[in-house]
């Protein structure tokens, strides 16, 4: 039976293994900017709701 | 439309095809032509995310919603954000970095051609008739309260669109979006500090709110779980959430623009500019519709806002009910006038008991306006023998031709027409890439030179555009066409989405179960269609959670291996 894919692709894209690490570590550094994402989607949805009760009631 | 708004409309026209036509000469290999050269800055890139996705009947239908049923319609965004960090994390660096044209060439690199082209076909079927009711609707609702001609509104904006982005393909398409995207917004905050200046003296913006809010226009959440209800807490973040990974992923129109970036980061980084921006834009949007409902508190609306429509009624054999309902809904506003009034005063002066009872007059008033209002939707409807009959589209059209001065109505109709041909350049320009790239390339012509295959995308487009105006001719007589284009749609967004969660997702996955997967959760997707009531939002959930299901499952009797191993996460 054949090898299954590589998980990391690199045979497919012909890179090394220190090149994927390399690229895995600079992703990475995206993911304070992906969680401030999600925060502020949170307080954008919470301030809309208090707009919403501020001026409905 | 006066002179002044003619010239504000041409001006806008010419600027969009010269600006577009004239970046001809940076288009001349496949590269440059499909992709920009990927050398696009995320900025120009984001705006031009943006105003794919903003089509213009999403600006001129959302302002209509927005007066009849308030804010609700925000909640279909609010799974938009976690979206675009789940495609930051996969679709972004996956396409980018396999260097493919189309999102569905990744998928012959992880399956096989027949799941390619496949997908790449329901893209071309689902968006090329698509793009003709992108096109159709505007232009109906523009004839009707302009009174031009339905052809020739389709024909300026599909022809000139179609014209400009032949000439400079993916370049011309993303620089004009970055234009129209000022245009749109110029033209919103025109249109909102008009009204505020046309609302009475003693109405100020914190006043027109509360009026708003009284009457039930700004509940921007509903924790309600109900699966039929289309607008909730729970179907936007969930629903939404997968229409908007579906959309933004797998849909290559919206795959193209990230594809033109200078890096994965730039990539990324035009994503998250529509994760912080779009929300707050759809709330700009939907305001200017709450504002319009609060200006008609003062002024007397058009008990039906589609003239042709309410023309026919009040015409035809049941003119005199259609008076009849036409004097209770004048009496009706002018009672809710007065009562809106009293409740700004009492907002200002009152004390806490007056401005309760003055609140609930209001409110009581506005439901007696509202019930005369509906009365004449359904003589409407009664007479023209359409049930599904609204005019929600052309209530905003309708209030700019009549209440904005001259030049501002030919800037919001040179806004709206912007909004149609952002969506139109970029939906054309995917078109031609997929057909381009995941057929004549691919099974036609594989080894053609560069400038062969700019030449066969540019008379892609050119067919594309003919073919979406001949669409859109015809969709303007056949309403039901764009409910079945709508559908056929939804069938395939969230069935495409499995597909590329297996591709990504799912390292057992295999080309038989991805195959054959599809085609279940388009099935799944149109037995639920049939033979339930729930909401559209959540057909992307079902579909993608069948195509995973049943290409899971067939992937495991599969003991094939992948043909060429592509990345997984």
């Amino acid at each position: 039976m054949a090898e299954e894919p590589d998980r990391d692709g690199g045979d497919d894209l012909g890179e090394d293994k220190e090149t994927i690490r390399e690229r895995a570590r600079a992703d990475s550094r995206w993911h304070p900017v992906y969680l401030a994402v999600v925060v502020v989607t949170a307080l954008v949805i919470a301030a809309l709701w208090a707009f919403s009760r501020a001026y409905s009631s | 439309m006066g002179l002044l708004d003619w010239i504000v409309v041409v001006a806008y026209l010419a600027y969009i095809i010269w600006s577009g036509v004239k970046l001809n000469r940076q288009s001349q290999d496949a590269e440059a032509y499909f992709l920009a050269g990927r050398s696009l800055p995320w900025w120009a890139v984001g705006l031009s995310v943006m105003a794919t996705q903003l089509s213009a009947i999403t600006l001129v239908g959302t302002t209509g919603q927005a007066y009849s049923d308030g804010m609700r319609f925000i909640q279909f965004y609010y799974g938009l954000p976690l979206a675009m960090v789940i495609l930051c994390v996969t679709a972004v660096p996956f396409f980018y970095r396999a260097r493919v044209f189309t999102a569905y060439e990744y998928l012959e690199r992880r399956f096989d051609a027949r799941t390619r082209s496949l997908t790449s076909f329901l893209f071309l079927v689902s968006r090329g008739l698509g793009v003709g009711v992108i096109i159709a609707a505007p232009s109906v609702i523009l004839s009707i309260v302009l009174g031009w001609s339905e052809a020739a509104t389709v024909f300026a904006m599909g022809l000139s669109t179609t014209l400009y982005t032949v000439v400079g393909g993916v370049q011309a398409v993303t620089w004009t979006d970055v234009k129209q995207m000022f245009v749109i917004f110029a033209g919103l905050f025109v249109c909102l500090f008009v009204i505020l200046s046309k609302l009475p003296a003693e109405v100020s913006l914190d006043g027109a709110l509360h009026l708003a809010g009284a009457a039930g226009r700004l509940t921007t959440v509903d924790t309600t779980f109900d699966l039929k209800q289309t607008y909730t807490l729970w179907s936007g973040l969930v629903g939404g959430l997968f229409l908007m990974l579906a959309y933004f992923g797998c849909d290559q129109s919206q795959v193209q623009r990230f594809l033109t970036a200078k890096s994965v980061d730039e990539g990324r980084t035009s994503l998250l500019m529509s994760a912080f921006v779009k929300i707050p834009m759809q709330f700009l949007i939907l305001l200017v519709g709450v504002l319009v409902f609060v200006f008609y508190q003062f002024e007397r609306p058009p008990l039906v806002f589609n003239a042709v429509a309410e023309r026919r009624v009040a015409e035809g054999a049941r003119a005199s009910d259609y008076a009849a309902v036409g004097a209770e809904y004048t009496s009706a506003h002018e009672e809710r006038e007065r009562a809106a009034v009293a409740y700004v005063r009492a907002r200002r002066g009152g004390d806490e008991r007056g401005r309760e009872r003055a609140r609930a007059e209001y409110v009581l008033a506005d439901g007696r306006f509202n019930a005369a209002r509906q009365r004449g939707l359904t003589l409407v409807r009664a007479t023209g023998g359409d049930a599904n009959f609204t005019d929600v589209n052309y209530v905003f059209p309708t209030f700019v031709v009549a209440n904005m001065p001259a030049g501002i109505v030919g800037l919001i109709i040179a806004a709206i027409f912007a909004a149609a041909m952002s969506s139109i350049s970029a939906e054309l320009n995917a078109l031609a890439t997929a057909t381009t790239i995941d057929f004549y390339r691919r099974h036609y012509r594989p080894d053609a030179d560069d400038r062969h295959y700019v030449r066969v995308g540019r008379a892609a487009t050119a067919v594309w555009g003919v073919f979406a105006c001949v669409v859109a001719l015809y969709a303007t007589s056949l309403g039901s066409l764009i409910e079945v284009v709508n559908r056929f749609g939804s069938f395939f967004y969230g069935s495409l989405l499995g597909v590329f969660v297996l591709a990504v997702g799912v390292r057992r996955a295999r080309a038989r179960g991805a195959f054959w997967g599809l085609l279940a959760g388009m099935l799944s997707v149109w037995v639920a269609s049939l033979y339930t009531d729930i909401a559209f939002l959540w057909f992307n959930l079902i579909g993608c959670a069948a195509v995973v299901a049943v290409g899971y499952l067939l992937s495991l009797t599969d003991r094939r291996p992948d043909a060429n191993g592509a990345e997984t996460l």
